[in-house]
Formats: C-alpha cells, structure tokens, sequence
C-alpha cells in the first residue's frame, strides 16, 4: 500500500512534474506515490523520507545536500546499478530501490558504530596502518572494503543497448541557462548552427527555481521569452537531459544522453555551466534537513516538495532571503534568517523579507546543527570581528537548514580546455584565469556573471564570439564586469567546533581538522592535501569541498589565498557509466567467399586474425579422428583447403622486378614469366616479417601471396618504402577480391582435370612451381603448383564472387576421387611433416633466415630490406636454431611455447607440435643451441605439467625427403 | 530464382534471402530485385533504406596515365579529388587519388559500359609504356551498397566521424574513411533531392558491415529494399 504524500505542494509549485501521471517507487521495502517528473529524492522529501543514504566513512546518515546530483547523499542501489544519484533520478516505476552502505537497516546500520572509534581513524590512516605485519594487509583491505563500500555492482546484470553517435554544430553550447540561451540565441543569429545541450528535462537552468525579485516574477517571464525564442529559432537544435561530460582537443564533447554517448565537434563552445552553490562548515552540517538554499528552492520549484516546516536560513548574500521568501511562500514558518554579513543589503530581497516580518539575525551564524538523524535544531552565535564564531550560543528549533553563503564556478570544462581556476581573495571566490585560445567561451555565472542582466549579456557576448569564431559574422557586443561578483561570497564560512562533525569533504567524512592534520604532516600543498586527505576525490569531485579545502589548507600553512590554483580538473565532468563508454561495439569478422559452405559442412570454425577458417570439419569431441581423416585424404587421394585468406598483392609496373628485388631477400628480376617463386621479407634487423610466393604474370606484373596476419602490414611497408625509391611500380592489395582453394593430393590432377578449360595440366606442361592463367568451372582463375602440404597441389586463385562455386565445383569434380574439405589444422600438420615453417609461430621478433633454415632464400645481390643486419650476423655465431624433432610414440605431447632444455638449462621453446600420422609419432620444430642440431642429439622438453620428455633432432622434411611427391 | 544457381553471388545474398527478396539476374550475379511490398519499399526510400548493389558493375583504375586514359576513353575526371561526377553513359566516375578513379554501373543498366571499358584496358595490356594506369579488381574486392532516405546522415552518424550531413557533405562528395571500423568509400549521390549515399568497403567483411547498417537504422526504422523500387525511385 503506498503513503500519500504529506509535504506535497500544490501546483504551479512543481515545474517537472506531470501531475496526471503517478507512479510508485519501491524503496527500502516500502511503497510511496509519486509523479511523473519525480526524482527518487523527491519523492522520499515528499512523504517526509529523510535518510536516503549511508556515508561513506561513518555511516552517517545522508540525505539531500544540493538536488542537482552534485554530491553524494543521495546514493541509492538499484538491482543492477550503484551509487544511482537519487536526486537526478527519476522514479523507476515499480523498480525495488534501496539504501547503500549499510548493515541492518538504512535506518538503523550497524556500521554506523565506527564513529564511534572515528578518533582513531584519521584522514590518511590507513596509509599508517594495517601494513604490519607482512600479509596483514589481505585482511583488513577485505574488512575495510566491505565497510566502506558504494553500492554493490551486480555482475549479472543483463546488457544494456548502448551506443553512440557523432553529432556536428558550428557552436555549441553547454548549459540551458539563460546565459546559455542568450549565447545561442546570438550564435544562431548570425546564422550558426547551434546546439544547445542542457542537463536538465527543461531549459532554463536558476530561471526555473531561483528567485530574482521580490514577487518572484521576473524570472519566471524571462525564462518563458527566452524558452520561446530558442524553441522557434530555426538555427537552434537543443539537446534537452543530456550531460556534456568532458571537452577534448578541437572542439570534441563527449555528451551523455540516456543510453548514447554523444560525439559532438563543434568549430567553437560556449561553455554556460552556471555557479554551483556552497555549503557552510558548522558541527553536524551534514544532518538530513542540512541542505543549500537552492537545494530548497528546487524541490519547492521543480518538484513541488516543501522542504522543512520550520526553517532557518544562513546567508551572506541576497540570494538567502529569496530562498527564504520561497520557503515562506509554500506556508513553511521561517524561523529565521541568519546573515554572516555585519550590514546586510538593503536589496529588493531582503527588504521583502523583513516587509514580511521574517526574523533576521545580522553578524551571527549557525556553530551547530542538532539531532540524530536529521536536523531538529541550530544553535547560533555570534559573529567576533575577527570572523570567529563567539561562545555564546542560541538554540533555535526547526528541521530544515539552508545554507546560501557564495558560489563557485562549475567550470570543470573550462579547466579542461586549458583555463585555470584561481582563488580570488577580492570576491572570495574561484575565478577563471588563462582561459585558453581554443574556440571555446565561458558566459554567466561560470564566467563571474551574477546579476541577471550581466548574466544575458556576458552570453550574448559569449555566443557572438563563438560564432565569430566559426566563421561568421556577427554584430557587436559587450560584456562588463558584473561589479554584484564581490557581493556573493562570505570569505570564510568555516566554523570550526571543538567536538568535530564539521565537516569540509561529505564524500569523504572528512572534517576541518582532518584537513589541518594533513597540512600539519606536511602535505602542505594543495595537490598533496588533496592526495594526503582524499579530500575532493569522491564523487562530487569537490564540487562543494574544493573552496572550503583550499581555503583550509592554506590558512593551515600560513599562506595567502590569493592566487592560489585549484587542483586539476580532468574529464570526466559527470559520472559515465561503462557502457556508455563501451558503446555498441564494432569488432569487423572477415568471411571467405565458402564461409557458408563450411558451416554447412559442419566446420568447426577458428579466428585467424579478423578471418575465420574451418578449423576442422566434424564434431569438436571427434576432433583428432576429424584432423586425421582429412590429412590422410592428401597424403593418399585429394583434398582441398579454402585458402582464401592469404595475403594477394599485385606489384605492377616497369620496375616490378626490381621493386621486389629490394623488399624479399630472394631473386626475382629475372625469374620468368610463367614461373613462382619463394618470398621472404625480413625488416630492418634482419627478423622474418613475412612470407609468400611471387607469380611473374608478365614483365611488368607479379602477383604476390603474403600470410594471412601479415599482409596488412606488407602492404603498409611495401607503400612507405616506395615512398621512398620512387619506383615505377603500383602496389595494390587485392586480398578480398579473390579467393583461394588449394587441391592437394596424388590425385589433384584427375579431379581438377574435368573443371579447367583452357590449361594444360600435364607436368611437362604445368610443373611444379608454374602459374598459368584459365578457367576453372567457367571462372576466370588462377593456377599456381606450389607444396606447402608436400603433395601434388594447386593454388587457385579466382574473384571471390565465384569462390562459392568454385568451392562447389571442385567438390563436385573430385567427388569421385573421394575429395574432402580439409581444415587448417590438417593442412598445418601436412606443412610440419614437410618442415615448412609458419612466419609468426615458428619464428619471432627476432627469428634471423639462418636460424630457421632459411639462408637458401637469402640471395647474394646489391641490396634488400634487412641485408645488412643479416650480412652482420652471419659472421657472428648463432646462439640458437629451429630444428625438427620427434617424441616415442604415445608420448604426452608438449604445448607450443614449452620450454626446450639441455642439462637443465633453458635453451629455447617448442614452436610446432603435431602427432603425425605419416611418421607414426610426434613431430615438431623447436628452438635450441646450434651445437645440438645434430640428427639424434637430445633434450629435454618441459611440459606444461613440469614433467620433462625427451625429444630426438630430426633431420628436415619428416615425410618425402626427396620432395618427390610435391613434383609429380 | 535462386541465386546459387548462378556462377556470382553478393556476398550478403543469405540474408537478402531471409527477408523473402526476390532476386533477378545481372551481370551473372543474383540480385535483390524485390524485398516486399512496392509501397513499403518507396516509402523507405524516402525515410532511410538500405539495398545490395554488390551485384552491379564497378571498376577501379590507379596508377599513372589512369586520369589521361580515362579521359580519352569519353568520361570526365573531377579535377578535385573527393569528389564524383556523372557521365554520359551514367556511370558515376569517383577521383579517389590524382591517379585513382572508381567507376559506378547505373543502377537501370548492364554492365556495358564498364565491360567496354575492361575490354579496351585489356586490348593493349601489354602496352611497354605506362599510360593507362592498372585495374582495380573493385567489382569483388569491394561489397556496393545504397542508402538513401532522409534519415541518412544519423544513421551513419553512428558509424562513421565524417560530417555526412546535407549542408556540410555536398552532392557527389567522396569521403575515403571508416565506417564501423572498416575502411570504406562513402559517395553522396542524390536521388533528386533526396539524400543518398554509395557505400562501398571490404567485400570479405559485407556480412558484418550489413549488421551494422541496419542495427544503426533500427531506431529510424530501416527497410532493405530491392533494386527494382530503386530505379523506380530514380526514374522518378
């Protein structure tokens, strides 16, 4: 059954709300109305909820401090998401919410013992403890986690949709104030393309709550002209709930909005971002009920939500007694108003508030809220002349305390485009200095804009700079400065009280004299007190602790205020949330032309690189029998492997020759036409990056295969050194447009026979190592015998819109042959029989052609990529070797990567690791010391279970020695 | 017709077929002719809709003497590259580079035009001189998609960082970028005024980047049409 709400007020009270919508939140087990436009926050202030949190230190209870999802107190759980800011979050209709951090009940937590031994936990302590003895950490780290938790993260939870879009503007502007509006008003008006991103559900940003006049009007007819004006204006786009999160290198804003991270470049900003209201330090400021008088003036306005029955005000501006004619305005008593200044003004405000009898104390202020749970009281003082709070107190009932004693700019995006905030004694306030010369514009109150007429000209100003700066033209305008800047601030609204609980970090419970300490121990710095404290480094990011910790920590270390900078200020500006980072995300998959076809056959597929490739064709519990039916169908009748995903590059033109005399390090100037060669390409150092053959298709043309992982990055090389040699050649990859099988198999011929037109497929005509050019089943092809498997084979290349029926008709063609389609890993066994390596497994970073073997590919001639490193080292000795090996049948077969060992010492790794069915025992290739290469010599291989196996040097080709059947 | 029963087959043509499209034959490939209704599909047009012309007839030509051999062939060559021209015979000639073109087959023809010009490449292929530049085998290594509809430019907003935007992406205007993570030709090629792009990237990665396309299309409720409502939609 849901509460009515007890502290509802009537409308006009209540701008987000649609009152003819209600829905029910859930929190803590229980059932409470609301409307739709309610925050959780509000919703709770509306049936007089008070505890919406635990703090995070303490367990104090914690409730509405600012209701612009600024700080902390409102942290709720929902079932899949922590630290859910309850002031800005709408009512989840029907979804169970809850309090965080606590054990027993939000109510009653039993962690809320720890302030009870506070005294003993300093800011900083568990720098000093918990570290002996050795290992002792492991305990408490999971003692005091669970303490001090944030909401639990549900690793369950089910995936969200999330993605993101980039958006384009000449201007941007960022906040939905009336500087904001002003600013894109006067950009759109010279005829840039604006967007206006505002946080909130409703333009207007303090014209919606904040009270300018003493009838409380005017804002409320500026906000509506203005709203009009941009709504009609063809040139304005505005991104209303949208949260501009952080300023990047030219113009790049990162925008949260619901589910989608914006990516919006802009050609200038106009950053609009308002002044963020702050709180007072007195003993227990942190009570529920404790709240900034704009805090109050939302709930009243946004939400229709009194705030208190009984108020105290605590002021050192005008903007207090507008708080206070609000409160009094929703039938709420004011107890009084409490004004640090000495002589407040005789503003319009203030002289509409003592009009009404509303009680004033001038030069005094709040030392101490009262209560346990939330505010029941103040006791107030006296103000000396020297600032400090004298010793006589007066205690004054109430349950609601709002605080308006200064402001500090939101101007987090403009540190972040390289402005600086420094303090500024004058106007007791952070003020932007440097602001860099990037296009981007601060207006309004960011921009120390208090009055509201100074307020829309600064973002008139704003706005036709930025737009000037976009390109267009624009009319003159102007902007003073506001001389209403020095009349905000109280210089020093730090009352510290001898019993503590006044607290300066309610992120962090970290009180006046946690900061003192930290500066006493010599963390004098700013950047050291906020490191030292934690100070500023929760989840309001100082939004409302920086000011009060700067001006601490500097009084502490006897330094002036004057000029100090403000700590860093990184993206992001408002919470993201992972998946609004991670986005849908984009992970390219590369099929062949007969991925289908493979499937079909029911391959088990395998990643190579983007690509995928069958693996092998049957079950994955019938794996091995599946790989040794397939090898076995080449060594003895014909197979075939979907070779589509080499590399192909064609190296075109009159130096052709020469091109790819210089990147591989075999001949090829004159290799003839007709024929395929052998490439190997080696970088700088003289270390294999590659490998391939060459097709000589005419003088000027050869046709080039390179690894499948590789050929992206031979394309990339082969670009940039041309770059270089000015060659007349054109280097094009061409990997996609075709697609590859390779018919392998003593009767490759007979199968292929029936579905080639237009070559001769006789050895005497078409020999081992020949290419030709023809139509295999009516498609332009072409042919190359190559041996990578050891048999009679060809490679046939045609364009990869006909691979499918290529892969079809040789299917059909070698069907009375028995032909399989046989998958990778068959196809690496049959290499390995052959000794064949495979650039990248069997080699590495610094695999030299000497040490794999490969020396017979390194030809004497004037110059190659890598030559002179591996000219060095060939007259240096070798320090390890690949060589091939075997193990006893049925032995335990090593793991590619185990170590190779030789009187217990690491001597290399196994690189090749296959049970051969055509040698009847394990084979492979590893590393080892030259001096072992020897047929016969042994060592010893470390298997992954730390068991040792010995292995026998083999001479190289395991199968066919004489090369015989690759030439049939 | 079932387009495995022809030699050339798009590579996305499985899922043409799980949408029920009916498929004619051109230039030896199967292609979508119909995907539902004709009303349907011409709306979509209008809104945001997606079409196959992996089918259809297109060439490269790069390296030097392209621009000069192509002119002299009767097509005219961009003098900025980026940028795209319609020809007497309808092609569309794209200047990729100062030596690269991309040719486009009309969407209502055969691939006459482009074949002729295949045929008159070969003719002198073993020419000793480089004046014709080298053909790009752009018909299989690139898959060629159509998007047209006002929705457009955010729906590949979310797919690419270029500003594809009427006002900010002229008419004919060639962006060589990344389109959901693939390298990809993106031609703005109006159907009157209707905003429309070519899409042209990896033939071997088609199926992914169609996903991707209609995925980004779901809130703008993308339609795949058939290119019989496309040519109708370009007649006019």
């Amino acid at each position: 059954m849901t509460e009515s709400a007890s502290h509802r007020l009537p409308a006009p009270a209540g701008l987000y709300l649609d009152r003819t919508q209600s829905v029910v939140l859930r929190f803590e087990g229980q059932q409470y109305d609301a409307y739709v436009g309610d925050t959780i926050a509000s919703a709770l202030l509306a049936h007089r909820v008070q505890i919406h949190s635990r703090s995070f230190k303490y367990h104090r209870p914690r409730s509405v401090l600012t209701m612009a999802g600024d700080d902390a107190g409102t942290f709720v759980q929902f079932p899949d998401i922590p630290n859910v800011r309850g002031d800005v979050t709408a009512v989840p209709d029907g979804v169970e919410v809850t309090g965080q951090n606590y054990i027993g009940s939000l109510q009653r937590d039993w962690l809320s013992a720890v302030e009870w031994v506070a005294r003993f936990l300093p800011a900083g302590f568990y720098y000093r403890a918990f570290y002996k003895p050795r290992g002792a950490w492991r305990f408490w780290q999971a003692l005091i986690r669970r303490l001090a938790g944030l909401g639990k993260a549900n690793t369950a939870a089910k995936e969200i949709y999330s993605d993101k879009q980039y958006r384009f503007a000449d201007v941007a502007v960022i906040g939905g104030g009336p500087a904001g509006m002003e600013a894109a008003l006067a950009a759109a008006d010279a005829g840039a393309q604006t967007v206006l991103i505002d946080d909130q559900p409703m333009l207007g940003g303090a014209l919606n709550y904040a009270r300018f006049d003493a009838d409380g009007e005017s804002g409320h007819k500026l906000r509506a002209s203005l709203i009009d004006r941009v709504s009609e204006h063809p040139h304005i786009e505005v991104l209303s709930s949208a949260k501009c999160s952080g300023w990047f290198d030219e113009q790049w804003l990162a925008i949260a909005l619901a589910n989608r991270l914006l990516k919006l470049r802009a050609k200038s900003v106009v950053i609009a971002t308002g002044s963020l209201a702050q709180p007072m330090v007195f003993r227990n400021n942190d009570l529920p009920g404790v709240m900034l008088g704009s805090a109050a003036q939302r709930l009243i306005h946004l939400f229709g939500v009194s705030p208190g029955q009984r108020a105290v005000i605590a002021t050192a501006n005008d903007d207090g007694y507008g708080v206070a004619l609000d409160i009094a305005d929703s039938n709420a008593q004011i107890v009084t108003v409490v004004d640090l200044r000495h002589s407040p003004s005789s503003g319009p405000l203030a002289d509409a508030a003592k009009a009404r009898g509303i009680p004033i104390f001038p030069g005094h202020t709040i030392v101490e809220a009262t209560g346990k749970k939330s505010v029941r009281g103040v006791r107030i003082a006296q103000l000396e002349p020297d600032g400090q709070a004298g010793c006589a107190t007066i205690e004054m009932a109430c349950d609601c305390v709002c605080i308006s004693v200064g402001y500090s700019p939101a101007a987090q995006l403009v540190c972040q485009t390289g402005g600086k905030l420094k303090y500024d004694d004058a106007t007791a306030m952070l003020k932007i200095e440097d602001l860099a010369d990037t296009g981007s514009f601060a207006a309004g109150s960011v921009n120390h804009r208090f009055n509201i007429g100074a307020v829309q000209s600064d973002g008139q100003y704003a706005g036709s700079k930025a737009a000037e700066h976009a390109g267009f033209e624009v009319s003159s305008f102007a902007s003073e400065e506001d001389p209403l800047a020095t009349e905000q601030n109280h210089h020093w609204p730090i009352f510290p009280h001898p019993k503590g609980k006044d607290f300066v970090d309610l992120d962090e419970d970290l009180t006046v004299k946690d900061i003192v300490n930290a500066v006493a121990d010599g963390f004098e710095d700013l950047e050291l007190v906020k490191r030292f404290s934690t100070a500023v480094m929760g989840p309001s990011q100082g939004r409302h602790s920086a000011v009060n910790t700067l001006r601490i920590a500097t009084r502490a270390a006897r330094r002036e205020t004057d000029g100090v900078i403000l700590t860093t200020q990184r993206p992001p500006f408002s919470p993201e949330s992972i998946a609004l980072l991670a986005g849908r995300s984009f992970q390219p998959v590369r099929h062949t032309a007969m991925h289908f076809r493979h499937v079909e056959a029911g391959a088990q597929m395998m990643s190579a690189g983007l690509w995928l490739r069958p693996a092998y064709y049957g079950a994955r519990n019938a794996r091995e029998a599946c790989i040794a039916k397939e090898a076995h169908a080449i060594r003895t009748n014909v197979g075939m492997i979907d070779v589509s995903t080499l590399g192909k590059l064609e190296i075109r033109g009159a130096d052709a020759g020469e091109f790819l005399e210089r990147v591989y390090t075999f001949r090829y100037a004159k290799q003839p036409v007709g024929r395929l060669r052998y490439v190997l390409m080696t970088d700088n150092a003289g270390a294999i990056i590659d490998d391939g053959v060459a097709c000589r298709i005419s003088d000027r043309h050869f046709y080039v295969t390179a690894t499948t992982g590789g050929v992206d990055g031979v394309y990339r090389n082969m670009l940039r050194w041309n770059a270089e040699w000015r060659l007349d050649v054109d280097i094009t990859n061409v990997t996609a447009a075709y697609c590859g099988v390779n018919i392998a198999g003593p009767s490759a011929r007979t199968a292929l026979q029936s579905v080639v037109e237009d070559v001769d497929l006789s050895p005497e005509a078409f020999p081992f190592l020949g290419v030709r050019d023809g139509k295999v089943a009516g498609i332009p092809a072409r042919l190359m015998r190559v041996g990578f498997v050891g048999e009679l084979g060809y490679e046939i290349h045609a364009p990869s819109a006909g691979g499918e029926a290529l892969w079809d008709a040789l299917l059909e063609a070698g069907r009375d042959h028995g032909i399989r389609p046989v998958g990778v890993e068959a196809q690496r066994c049959l290499r390995l029989e052959k000794g064949h390596i495979i650039v990248g497994q069997d080699t590495d970073g610094l695999s030299i052609p000497q040490e794999v073997d490969m020396a017979w590919a390194v030809a004497k001639k004037p110059f190659f990529i890598g030559q002179r490193a591996i000219d060095a080292q060939t007259i240096r000795p070798l320090f390890r070797q690949l060589v091939g090996f075997t193990l006893p049948a049925g032995s335990q077969l090593p793991e590619e990567c185990n170590l190779t060992l030789a009187a217990g010492e690491i001597v290399g790794r196994v690189t090749s690791i296959e049970n051969s069915a055509a040698c009847g025992r394990p084979i492979g290739l590893a590393y080892v010391r030259p001096e072992m290469t020897g047929s016969g010599e042994q060592f010893e291989i470390k298997l992954s279970d730390g068991q040792c196996v010995t292995a026998e040097v083999a001479a190289l080709p395991f199968y066919d020695p004489e090369n015989l059947r690759q030439q049939l | 017709m079932d387009p495995q029963t022809l030699t050339y087959r798009s590579p996305i043509f499985r899922k043409l077929q799980d949408l029920n499209a009916e498929f004619v034959e051109i230039n030896g490939y199967g292609v979508a002719s119909t995907v539902g209704e004709a009303a349907t599909q011409a709306a979509a047009i209008q809104q945001l809709s997606l079409c196959d012309f992996s089918g259809l007839s297109r060439l490269g030509v790069k390296g030097p003497g392209t621009c000069k051999w192509i002119s002299e062939q009767g097509l005219k060559v961009p003098v900025e590259c980026n940028r795209a021209l319609r020809q007497s015979n309808e092609t569309l000639l794209a200047k990729l580079a100062p030596s690269e073109v991309l040719i486009l087959g009309a969407a209502d023809q055969q691939s006459v035009a482009i074949d002729g010009l295949m045929k008159t490449w070969h003719g002198v292929e073993n020419s000793t001189a480089t004046t014709r530049g080298f053909i790009v085998p752009r018909q299989d290594s690139h898959a060629w998609f159509r998007i047209t509809g006002s929705k457009t430019a955010y729906t590949l907003a979310k797919l690419c960082g270029v500003d594809l935007r009427a006002k900010a992406f002229d008419n004919l205007q060639v962006a060589q970028t990344s389109v959901a993570r693939l390298n990809a030709i993106v031609i703005r090629d109006d159907i009157a005024d209707l905003p429309a792009f070519h899409l042209l990237a990896d033939s071997a990665s088609a199926g992914y980047w169609w996903d991707c396309l209609i995925d980004s299309g779901l809130e703008y409720d993308i339609r795949v049409v058939g290119l019989d409502a496309l040519r109708a939609s370009e007649r006019g």
